[in-house]
Protein backbone atom coordinates (compact mmCIF):
# COMPACT_ATOMS: atom_id res chain seq x y z
CA UNK A 1 0.00 0.00 0.00
CA UNK A 2 1.22 3.57 -1.12
CA UNK A 3 2.19 5.23 2.05
CA UNK A 4 0.51 8.49 3.15
CA UNK A 5 1.61 11.39 2.59
CA UNK A 6 1.09 14.49 5.19
CA UNK A 7 2.72 17.34 3.72
CA UNK A 8 5.29 18.82 1.02
CA UNK A 9 7.97 21.37 2.43
CA UNK A 10 9.44 24.00 0.00
CA UNK A 11 13.08 25.42 0.46
CA UNK A 12 15.37 26.84 -2.13
CA UNK A 13 19.05 25.76 -1.21
CA UNK A 14 22.39 26.42 -2.43
CA UNK A 15 23.57 23.14 -3.84
CA UNK A 16 25.67 21.13 -2.26
CA UNK A 17 25.51 22.74 1.28
CA UNK A 18 22.36 22.04 3.02
CA UNK A 19 23.12 22.34 7.09
CA UNK A 20 20.73 22.45 10.07
CA UNK A 21 20.62 26.29 10.47
CA UNK A 22 17.49 28.45 9.45
CA UNK A 23 15.79 27.50 7.34
CA UNK A 24 16.63 23.51 6.60
CA UNK A 25 16.42 22.65 10.55
CA UNK A 26 13.02 24.42 11.77
CA UNK A 27 10.94 23.66 8.22
CA UNK A 28 11.96 19.94 8.28
CA UNK A 29 12.33 19.69 12.27
CA UNK A 30 8.68 20.93 12.96
CA UNK A 31 7.87 18.44 10.10
CA UNK A 32 9.43 15.51 12.28
CA UNK A 33 11.89 14.81 9.44
CA UNK A 34 15.10 13.70 10.71
CA UNK A 35 17.23 17.11 9.33
CA UNK A 36 20.93 15.61 8.93
CA UNK A 37 19.62 12.85 6.58
CA UNK A 38 18.09 15.15 4.60
CA UNK A 39 21.33 17.12 4.34
CA UNK A 40 23.34 14.50 3.24
CA UNK A 41 20.99 13.16 0.35
CA UNK A 42 20.58 16.68 -0.77
CA UNK A 43 24.18 17.71 -0.68
CA UNK A 44 25.05 14.33 -2.16
CA UNK A 45 22.49 14.75 -4.83
CA UNK A 46 23.86 17.95 -5.97
CA UNK A 47 27.38 18.74 -5.33
CA UNK A 48 27.83 19.16 -8.71
CA UNK A 49 25.91 21.98 -9.33
CA UNK A 50 28.22 24.18 -6.94
CA UNK A 51 27.27 28.03 -6.71
CA UNK A 52 23.00 27.18 -7.77
CA UNK A 53 20.03 27.89 -5.94
CA UNK A 54 18.07 24.81 -5.85
CA UNK A 55 14.77 24.92 -5.48
CA UNK A 56 13.93 21.45 -3.35
CA UNK A 57 10.17 19.98 -2.59
CA UNK A 58 10.36 17.31 0.19
CA UNK A 59 7.58 14.88 0.59
CA UNK A 60 6.83 13.86 4.30
CA UNK A 61 4.83 10.53 5.14
CA UNK A 62 2.84 9.91 7.89
CA UNK A 63 6.15 7.78 9.39
CA UNK A 64 7.58 11.09 8.54
CA UNK A 65 9.96 9.06 6.21
CA UNK A 66 10.73 11.49 3.32
CA UNK A 67 11.52 11.55 -0.75
CA UNK A 68 12.80 14.89 -2.05
CA UNK A 69 12.90 16.06 -6.01
CA UNK A 70 14.47 19.13 -6.87
CA UNK A 71 13.19 21.43 -9.38
CA UNK A 72 13.91 24.22 -12.32
CA UNK A 73 15.77 27.04 -11.29
CA UNK A 74 13.57 30.10 -9.33
CA UNK A 75 11.84 32.38 -11.11
CA UNK A 76 13.60 35.00 -10.00
CA UNK A 77 16.99 33.69 -11.01
CA UNK A 78 16.12 33.11 -14.75
CA UNK A 79 14.27 36.61 -14.57
CA UNK A 80 17.99 37.90 -13.66
CA UNK A 81 19.64 35.99 -16.75
CA UNK A 82 16.95 37.32 -19.00
CA UNK A 83 17.97 40.98 -17.55
CA UNK A 84 21.35 40.67 -17.85
CA UNK A 85 22.07 41.26 -13.95
CA UNK A 86 23.59 40.55 -11.26
CA UNK A 87 20.88 41.30 -8.76
CA UNK A 88 17.43 42.92 -8.05
CA UNK A 89 17.43 46.58 -7.97
CA UNK A 90 18.14 48.07 -4.44
CA UNK A 91 15.26 50.16 -4.09
CA UNK A 92 12.10 48.43 -6.23
CA UNK A 93 9.50 50.67 -7.44
CA UNK A 94 11.61 53.44 -7.82
CA UNK A 95 15.01 52.79 -9.62
CA UNK A 96 14.42 50.23 -12.23
CA UNK A 97 17.20 47.66 -12.52
CA UNK A 98 16.82 46.14 -16.15
CA UNK A 99 14.00 45.14 -18.38
CA UNK A 100 12.47 41.62 -19.76
CA UNK A 101 10.58 41.34 -22.54
CA UNK A 102 7.36 39.76 -22.82
CA UNK A 103 8.82 36.88 -25.13
CA UNK A 104 11.56 36.20 -22.01
CA UNK A 105 9.24 35.87 -19.74
CA UNK A 106 7.06 33.15 -22.05
CA UNK A 107 10.36 31.58 -22.37
CA UNK A 108 10.48 31.63 -18.65
CA UNK A 109 6.79 30.23 -18.04
CA UNK A 110 7.44 27.65 -20.68
CA UNK A 111 10.85 26.70 -18.90
CA UNK A 112 8.98 26.57 -15.67
CA UNK A 113 5.82 25.14 -17.16
CA UNK A 114 5.24 21.96 -15.20
CA UNK A 115 6.25 23.54 -11.92
CA UNK A 116 4.08 26.39 -11.92
CA UNK A 117 1.61 23.98 -12.82
CA UNK A 118 0.81 24.96 -16.49
CA UNK A 119 -3.34 24.66 -16.57
CA UNK A 120 -3.07 28.03 -15.23
CA UNK A 121 -0.87 29.71 -17.26
CA UNK A 122 -2.85 33.02 -16.62
CA UNK A 123 -1.54 33.15 -13.17
CA UNK A 124 2.18 31.96 -13.96
CA UNK A 125 2.00 35.11 -16.05
CA UNK A 126 0.68 37.23 -13.61
CA UNK A 127 3.25 35.72 -11.16
CA UNK A 128 6.50 36.27 -13.10
CA UNK A 129 5.14 40.02 -13.98
CA UNK A 130 4.86 40.60 -10.46
CA UNK A 131 8.17 38.98 -9.34
CA UNK A 132 9.87 41.06 -11.88
CA UNK A 133 8.32 44.23 -10.90
CA UNK A 134 9.05 42.98 -7.42
CA UNK A 135 12.74 42.62 -8.21
CA UNK A 136 12.71 46.49 -10.44
CA UNK A 137 12.78 44.31 -13.62
CA UNK A 138 10.66 46.14 -16.12
CA UNK A 139 8.58 44.22 -18.61
CA UNK A 140 8.55 45.55 -21.98
CA UNK A 141 6.64 44.63 -25.59
CA UNK A 142 8.94 43.46 -28.18
CA UNK A 143 10.92 40.88 -29.06
CA UNK B 1 8.23 53.77 3.18
CA UNK B 2 6.98 49.96 2.70
CA UNK B 3 9.36 50.19 0.02
CA UNK B 4 11.94 51.70 1.39
CA UNK B 5 11.53 49.13 4.34
CA UNK B 6 11.66 46.40 1.77
CA UNK B 7 14.89 47.26 0.11
CA UNK B 8 16.55 47.20 2.94
CA UNK B 9 14.98 44.09 5.09
CA UNK B 10 15.63 42.02 1.64
CA UNK B 11 19.22 41.29 0.71
CA UNK B 12 20.24 38.57 2.67
CA UNK B 13 22.53 36.80 -0.07
CA UNK B 14 20.75 33.51 -1.08
CA UNK B 15 22.34 30.76 0.66
CA UNK B 16 23.77 32.74 3.47
CA UNK B 17 22.54 31.03 6.51
CA UNK B 18 21.43 32.54 9.97
CA UNK B 19 22.77 31.90 13.09
CA UNK B 20 21.62 29.11 15.09
CA UNK B 21 19.77 30.94 17.91
CA UNK B 22 17.54 29.93 20.93
CA UNK B 23 14.62 31.74 19.46
CA UNK B 24 13.71 33.03 15.74
CA UNK B 25 11.90 35.80 14.68
CA UNK B 26 9.39 34.45 12.43
CA UNK B 27 7.15 36.04 9.61
CA UNK B 28 4.07 33.27 9.08
CA UNK B 29 1.84 33.59 5.30
CA UNK B 30 -1.17 31.56 5.50
CA UNK B 31 -1.97 30.87 1.69
CA UNK B 32 -4.85 28.99 0.41
CA UNK B 33 -3.45 29.42 -3.27
CA UNK B 34 -4.17 26.44 -5.53
CA UNK B 35 -0.60 25.44 -6.64
CA UNK B 36 1.47 26.15 -3.36
CA UNK B 37 4.44 26.75 -5.55
CA UNK B 38 3.45 30.07 -6.58
CA UNK B 39 4.27 32.43 -3.47
CA UNK B 40 7.68 30.95 -2.73
CA UNK B 41 9.14 31.98 -6.44
CA UNK B 42 7.85 35.52 -5.13
CA UNK B 43 10.13 34.89 -1.54
CA UNK B 44 12.93 33.37 -3.36
CA UNK B 45 12.78 37.08 -5.81
CA UNK B 46 12.96 39.24 -2.04
CA UNK B 47 15.77 37.10 -1.43
CA UNK B 48 13.77 36.12 2.26
CA UNK B 49 15.19 32.95 4.19
CA UNK B 50 12.04 31.19 3.83
CA UNK B 51 10.53 27.79 4.18
CA UNK B 52 7.10 26.91 3.27
CA UNK B 53 5.06 23.39 4.23
CA UNK B 54 2.16 22.61 2.52
CA UNK B 55 -0.77 20.60 4.87
CA UNK B 56 -1.71 18.24 2.63
CA UNK B 57 -5.31 17.40 4.71
CA UNK B 58 -5.70 20.95 5.44
CA UNK B 59 -5.02 21.90 1.18
CA UNK B 60 -3.03 25.34 3.25
CA UNK B 61 0.52 26.05 2.75
CA UNK B 62 2.35 28.44 5.87
CA UNK B 63 4.99 30.49 4.41
CA UNK B 64 7.88 30.94 7.07
CA UNK B 65 10.49 33.93 6.69
CA UNK B 66 13.21 33.78 8.91
CA UNK B 67 14.08 37.16 10.53
CA UNK B 68 17.23 38.39 12.57
CA UNK B 69 15.67 40.09 15.09
CA UNK B 70 11.56 40.95 16.21
CA UNK B 71 11.81 44.13 14.86
CA UNK B 72 12.95 42.53 11.27
CA UNK B 73 10.18 40.32 11.68
CA UNK B 74 7.70 42.61 12.74
CA UNK B 75 8.97 44.99 9.73
CA UNK B 76 8.76 41.86 6.86
CA UNK B 77 4.76 41.31 8.65
CA UNK B 78 3.91 44.73 8.08
CA UNK B 79 5.47 44.85 4.13
CA UNK B 80 3.98 41.78 3.35
CA UNK B 81 0.30 42.99 5.00
CA UNK B 82 0.72 46.30 3.25
CA UNK B 83 1.35 44.00 -0.59
CA UNK B 84 -1.94 41.87 0.06
CA UNK B 85 -3.45 43.90 -2.78
CA UNK B 86 -0.82 43.03 -5.13
CA UNK B 87 -0.64 39.20 -4.54
CA UNK B 88 -4.68 39.07 -4.62
CA UNK B 89 -3.56 41.07 -8.38
CA UNK B 90 -1.21 38.01 -9.17
CA UNK B 91 -3.84 35.48 -8.25
CA UNK B 92 -2.41 34.64 -5.20
CA UNK B 93 -5.14 33.90 -1.80
CA UNK B 94 -3.24 35.10 1.32
CA UNK B 95 -5.58 34.74 4.49
CA UNK B 96 -3.03 35.70 7.43
CA UNK B 97 -0.54 37.32 8.09
CA UNK B 98 1.84 37.63 11.70
CA UNK B 99 4.74 37.09 13.62
CA UNK B 100 5.77 34.43 15.90
CA UNK B 101 8.82 33.22 17.93
CA UNK B 102 9.96 29.80 17.00
CA UNK B 103 12.18 28.28 20.28
CA UNK B 104 14.86 25.88 18.80
CA UNK B 105 13.91 23.09 21.22
CA UNK B 106 10.68 23.26 19.18
CA UNK B 107 12.24 22.31 15.82
CA UNK B 108 15.55 20.63 16.66
CA UNK B 109 13.91 18.42 19.32
CA UNK B 110 10.84 16.69 17.08
CA UNK B 111 12.48 14.51 15.28
CA UNK B 112 14.23 12.12 18.06
CA UNK B 113 10.24 10.66 18.37
CA UNK B 114 10.96 9.02 15.10
CA UNK B 115 14.05 7.26 16.26
CA UNK B 116 13.61 4.05 18.04
CA UNK B 117 16.56 1.93 19.15
CA UNK B 118 18.20 -0.47 16.01
CA UNK B 119 19.22 -3.81 16.02
CA UNK B 120 22.54 -4.06 13.53
CA UNK B 121 23.45 -7.40 14.25
CA UNK B 122 22.25 -9.81 16.98
CA UNK B 123 25.49 -8.48 18.97
CA UNK B 124 24.98 -4.68 18.25
CA UNK B 125 22.30 -2.41 19.50
CA UNK B 126 21.99 1.12 18.72
CA UNK B 127 20.11 3.09 21.34
CA UNK B 128 19.21 6.82 20.99
CA UNK B 129 19.95 8.05 24.71
CA UNK B 130 16.00 8.95 24.95
CA UNK B 131 15.44 5.30 24.97
CA UNK B 132 14.92 2.49 27.53
CA UNK B 133 16.46 -0.91 26.23
CA UNK B 134 17.37 -4.45 28.14
CA UNK B 135 20.06 -5.89 26.72
CA UNK B 136 21.26 -9.26 26.58
CA UNK B 137 24.54 -10.24 28.21
CA UNK B 138 26.22 -10.85 24.80
CA UNK B 139 24.79 -7.69 23.12
CA UNK B 140 27.76 -4.44 22.70
CA UNK B 141 24.83 -1.42 23.23
CA UNK B 142 25.67 1.80 21.65
CA UNK B 143 24.45 4.58 22.98
CA UNK B 144 23.99 8.08 20.84
CA UNK B 145 22.31 11.68 20.69
CA UNK B 146 23.17 12.79 17.52
CA UNK B 147 22.47 16.28 18.08
CA UNK B 148 22.70 17.75 14.72
CA UNK B 149 26.01 16.07 13.42
CA UNK B 150 25.72 12.92 11.42
CA UNK B 151 25.03 9.08 12.72
CA UNK B 152 22.13 8.08 13.68
CA UNK B 153 22.33 4.20 12.49
CA UNK B 154 19.05 4.63 10.81
CA UNK B 155 20.38 6.13 7.10
CA UNK B 156 21.67 3.31 4.86
CA UNK B 157 25.20 4.31 4.73
CA UNK B 158 25.54 4.29 8.47
CA UNK B 159 23.99 1.00 9.45
CA UNK B 160 26.31 -0.73 6.51
CA UNK B 161 29.58 0.70 8.22
CA UNK B 162 27.93 -0.59 11.65
CA UNK B 163 27.46 -3.88 9.96
CA UNK B 164 31.35 -4.52 8.49
CA UNK B 165 32.68 -2.97 11.49
CA UNK B 166 30.55 -5.64 13.98
CA UNK B 167 31.41 -8.43 10.68
CA UNK B 168 35.24 -7.57 10.93
CA UNK B 169 36.05 -7.75 15.03
CA UNK B 170 37.60 -10.76 15.32
CA UNK B 171 38.37 -10.15 19.18
CA UNK B 172 42.14 -8.78 18.18
CA UNK B 173 42.57 -5.41 18.91
CA UNK B 174 43.00 -3.95 15.13
CA UNK B 175 43.76 -0.20 14.91
CA UNK B 176 40.75 1.24 13.72
CA UNK B 177 40.08 5.06 12.50
CA UNK B 178 36.47 6.94 11.72
CA UNK B 179 37.20 9.03 8.37
CA UNK B 180 34.25 11.99 9.14
CA UNK B 181 33.43 10.78 12.10
CA UNK B 182 29.99 12.96 12.53
CA UNK B 183 28.36 11.61 15.98
CA UNK B 184 31.31 9.25 16.46
CA UNK B 185 28.73 6.32 16.77
CA UNK B 186 31.08 4.47 13.91
CA UNK B 187 33.74 4.91 16.72
CA UNK B 188 32.12 4.06 19.93
CA UNK B 189 31.04 0.98 17.97
CA UNK B 190 34.40 0.34 17.44
CA UNK B 191 35.66 0.64 20.82
CA UNK B 192 32.55 -1.68 22.01
CA UNK B 193 33.48 -4.44 19.42
CA UNK B 194 37.48 -4.38 20.97
CA UNK B 195 39.59 -2.12 18.25
CA UNK B 196 42.33 -0.63 19.90
CA UNK B 197 43.41 2.18 19.20
CA UNK B 198 40.34 3.62 17.55
CA UNK B 199 40.81 7.52 16.08
CA UNK B 200 38.62 9.77 14.62
CA UNK B 201 38.48 13.12 13.05
CA UNK B 202 36.02 15.05 11.49
CA UNK B 203 36.66 18.82 9.82
CA UNK B 204 33.21 20.39 11.86
CA UNK B 205 33.96 21.24 15.14
CA UNK B 206 30.26 20.80 15.94
CA UNK B 207 30.40 17.25 15.24
CA UNK B 208 33.62 16.55 17.09
CA UNK B 209 32.10 18.30 20.49
CA UNK B 210 29.02 15.52 19.87
CA UNK B 211 31.30 13.03 19.43
CA UNK B 212 33.23 13.73 22.75
CA UNK B 213 29.72 13.92 24.56
CA UNK B 214 28.66 10.68 22.96
CA UNK B 215 31.57 8.99 24.52
CA UNK B 216 30.67 10.37 27.75
CA UNK B 217 27.26 8.89 27.47
CA UNK B 218 28.47 5.52 27.13
CA UNK B 219 30.66 6.24 29.86
CA UNK B 220 33.75 5.93 28.20
CA UNK B 221 36.55 7.77 29.33
CA UNK B 222 37.88 10.54 27.06
CA UNK B 223 41.04 9.32 25.71
CA UNK B 224 39.01 5.92 24.38
CA UNK B 225 38.63 7.37 21.08
CA UNK B 226 41.16 10.11 20.02
CA UNK B 227 38.79 12.78 18.65
CA UNK B 228 40.35 15.37 16.72
CA UNK B 229 39.02 17.97 14.11
CA UNK B 230 40.73 18.12 10.87
CA UNK B 231 40.36 17.46 7.07
CA UNK B 232 41.73 14.30 5.11
CA UNK B 233 44.85 15.70 4.53
CA UNK B 234 45.21 17.65 7.59
CA UNK B 235 45.20 14.24 9.72
CA UNK B 236 47.20 12.66 7.09
CA UNK B 237 49.92 15.10 8.00
CA UNK B 238 49.60 13.43 11.75
CA UNK B 239 49.17 10.16 11.22
CA UNK B 240 51.52 7.68 13.07
CA UNK B 241 50.74 4.42 11.98
CA UNK B 242 48.20 2.88 8.94
CA UNK B 243 45.16 1.41 10.20
CA UNK B 244 43.55 -2.20 9.97
CA UNK B 245 40.10 -0.71 9.47
CA UNK B 246 39.27 2.32 8.23
CA UNK B 247 35.52 3.62 7.61
CA UNK B 248 35.06 6.59 5.44
CA UNK B 249 31.08 7.78 5.36
CA UNK B 250 31.12 11.27 3.18
CA UNK B 251 30.26 11.82 -0.13
CA UNK B 252 31.20 9.91 -3.31
CA UNK B 253 32.73 12.69 -5.10
CA UNK B 254 35.18 13.68 -1.76
CA UNK B 255 35.87 9.74 -1.70
CA UNK B 256 37.57 10.09 -5.07
CA UNK B 257 38.98 12.91 -5.43
CA UNK B 258 40.84 12.00 -1.63
CA UNK B 259 41.54 8.19 -2.84
CA UNK B 260 45.44 8.42 -2.39
CA UNK B 261 45.18 9.96 1.13
CA UNK B 262 42.02 7.42 2.01
CA UNK B 263 44.02 4.73 0.33
CA UNK B 264 47.35 5.66 2.36
CA UNK B 265 45.49 5.77 5.69
CA UNK B 266 45.10 1.70 5.42
CA UNK B 267 47.95 -1.05 6.14
CA UNK B 268 48.70 -3.67 3.62
CA UNK B 269 45.95 -6.09 4.17
CA UNK B 270 43.81 -4.26 5.84
CA UNK B 271 39.96 -3.06 4.43
CA UNK B 272 38.38 0.02 3.84
CA UNK B 273 34.55 0.46 4.39
CA UNK B 274 33.52 3.63 1.97
CA UNK B 275 29.80 4.61 1.87
CA UNK B 276 27.47 7.99 1.25
CA UNK B 277 27.92 6.44 -1.73
CA UNK B 278 24.98 7.57 -5.02
CA UNK B 279 24.27 4.00 -6.55
CA UNK B 280 25.66 5.91 -10.01
CA UNK B 281 28.88 6.96 -8.84
CA UNK B 282 29.85 3.49 -7.57
CA UNK B 283 31.35 2.18 -10.48
CA UNK B 284 33.83 5.02 -11.18
CA UNK B 285 34.57 4.45 -6.88
CA UNK B 286 34.98 0.98 -8.04
CA UNK B 287 37.54 1.68 -10.94
CA UNK B 288 39.27 4.81 -8.80
CA UNK B 289 40.21 2.29 -5.87
CA UNK B 290 40.73 -0.51 -7.96
CA UNK B 291 43.38 1.65 -9.61
CA UNK B 292 45.31 2.02 -6.14
CA UNK B 293 45.53 -1.18 -5.03
CA UNK B 294 42.62 -2.06 -3.32
CA UNK B 295 39.99 -5.02 -4.61
CA UNK B 296 36.02 -5.04 -3.98
CA UNK B 297 35.06 -7.17 -1.63
CA UNK B 298 31.72 -6.70 -0.96
CA UNK B 299 29.23 -4.26 -1.67
CA UNK B 300 25.12 -3.12 -0.75
CA UNK B 301 22.67 -1.00 -1.84
CA UNK B 302 19.75 0.65 -0.56
CA UNK B 303 17.22 3.04 -2.34
CA UNK B 304 20.01 5.65 -4.05
CA UNK B 305 22.95 4.51 -1.77
CA UNK B 306 25.73 1.76 -2.23
CA UNK B 307 28.08 1.22 0.18
CA UNK B 308 31.55 -1.45 -0.14
CA UNK B 309 33.91 -3.14 1.63
CA UNK B 310 37.34 -3.00 -0.07
CA UNK B 311 40.74 -4.63 0.71
CA UNK B 312 44.42 -3.66 0.36
CA UNK B 313 46.50 -5.74 -1.53
CA UNK B 314 49.63 -6.83 0.85
CA UNK B 315 52.80 -5.74 -0.51
CA UNK B 316 55.03 -8.25 -1.98
CA UNK B 317 56.82 -10.09 0.32
CA UNK B 318 55.43 -8.72 3.30
CA UNK B 319 53.29 -11.01 5.56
Amino acid sequence: MAKKVTGEIRLQLPAGQANPAPPVGPALGQAGVNIMDFCKQFNAATQSQAGMIIPVVITVYQDRSFTFITKSPPAAVLLKKAAGLASGSQKPGREKAGKVTLAQIDEIIATKKEDLNARDNDAARRLIEGTARSMGIEVVDGK
Amino acid sequence: MTVARNALLRRRPAGQVLPMQDVIYCCKIVDHSTNPALFPELLCAGEWQFSSYEDKKEQTSYHTIYCDSAEDAAACCADFTARLPEFRDMGLRITEVATFELKKEDWSEVWKKYFHVIEISSRLVIKPSWREYHARPDQVVVEIDPGMSFGTGQHATTAYCLKMIDRLADGSPQRFLDAGCGSGILSLAAFKLGYDPVDAFDIDPDAVRVATENLAFNHLPSGSVHLRTADLDGFAAVMTEPYDLVAANILGQVLIRYREVIGSFVKPGGNLILAGILNEEFPALTAAFTAIGFTRVDAFSEKEWTSGLFHKTEVAGEV
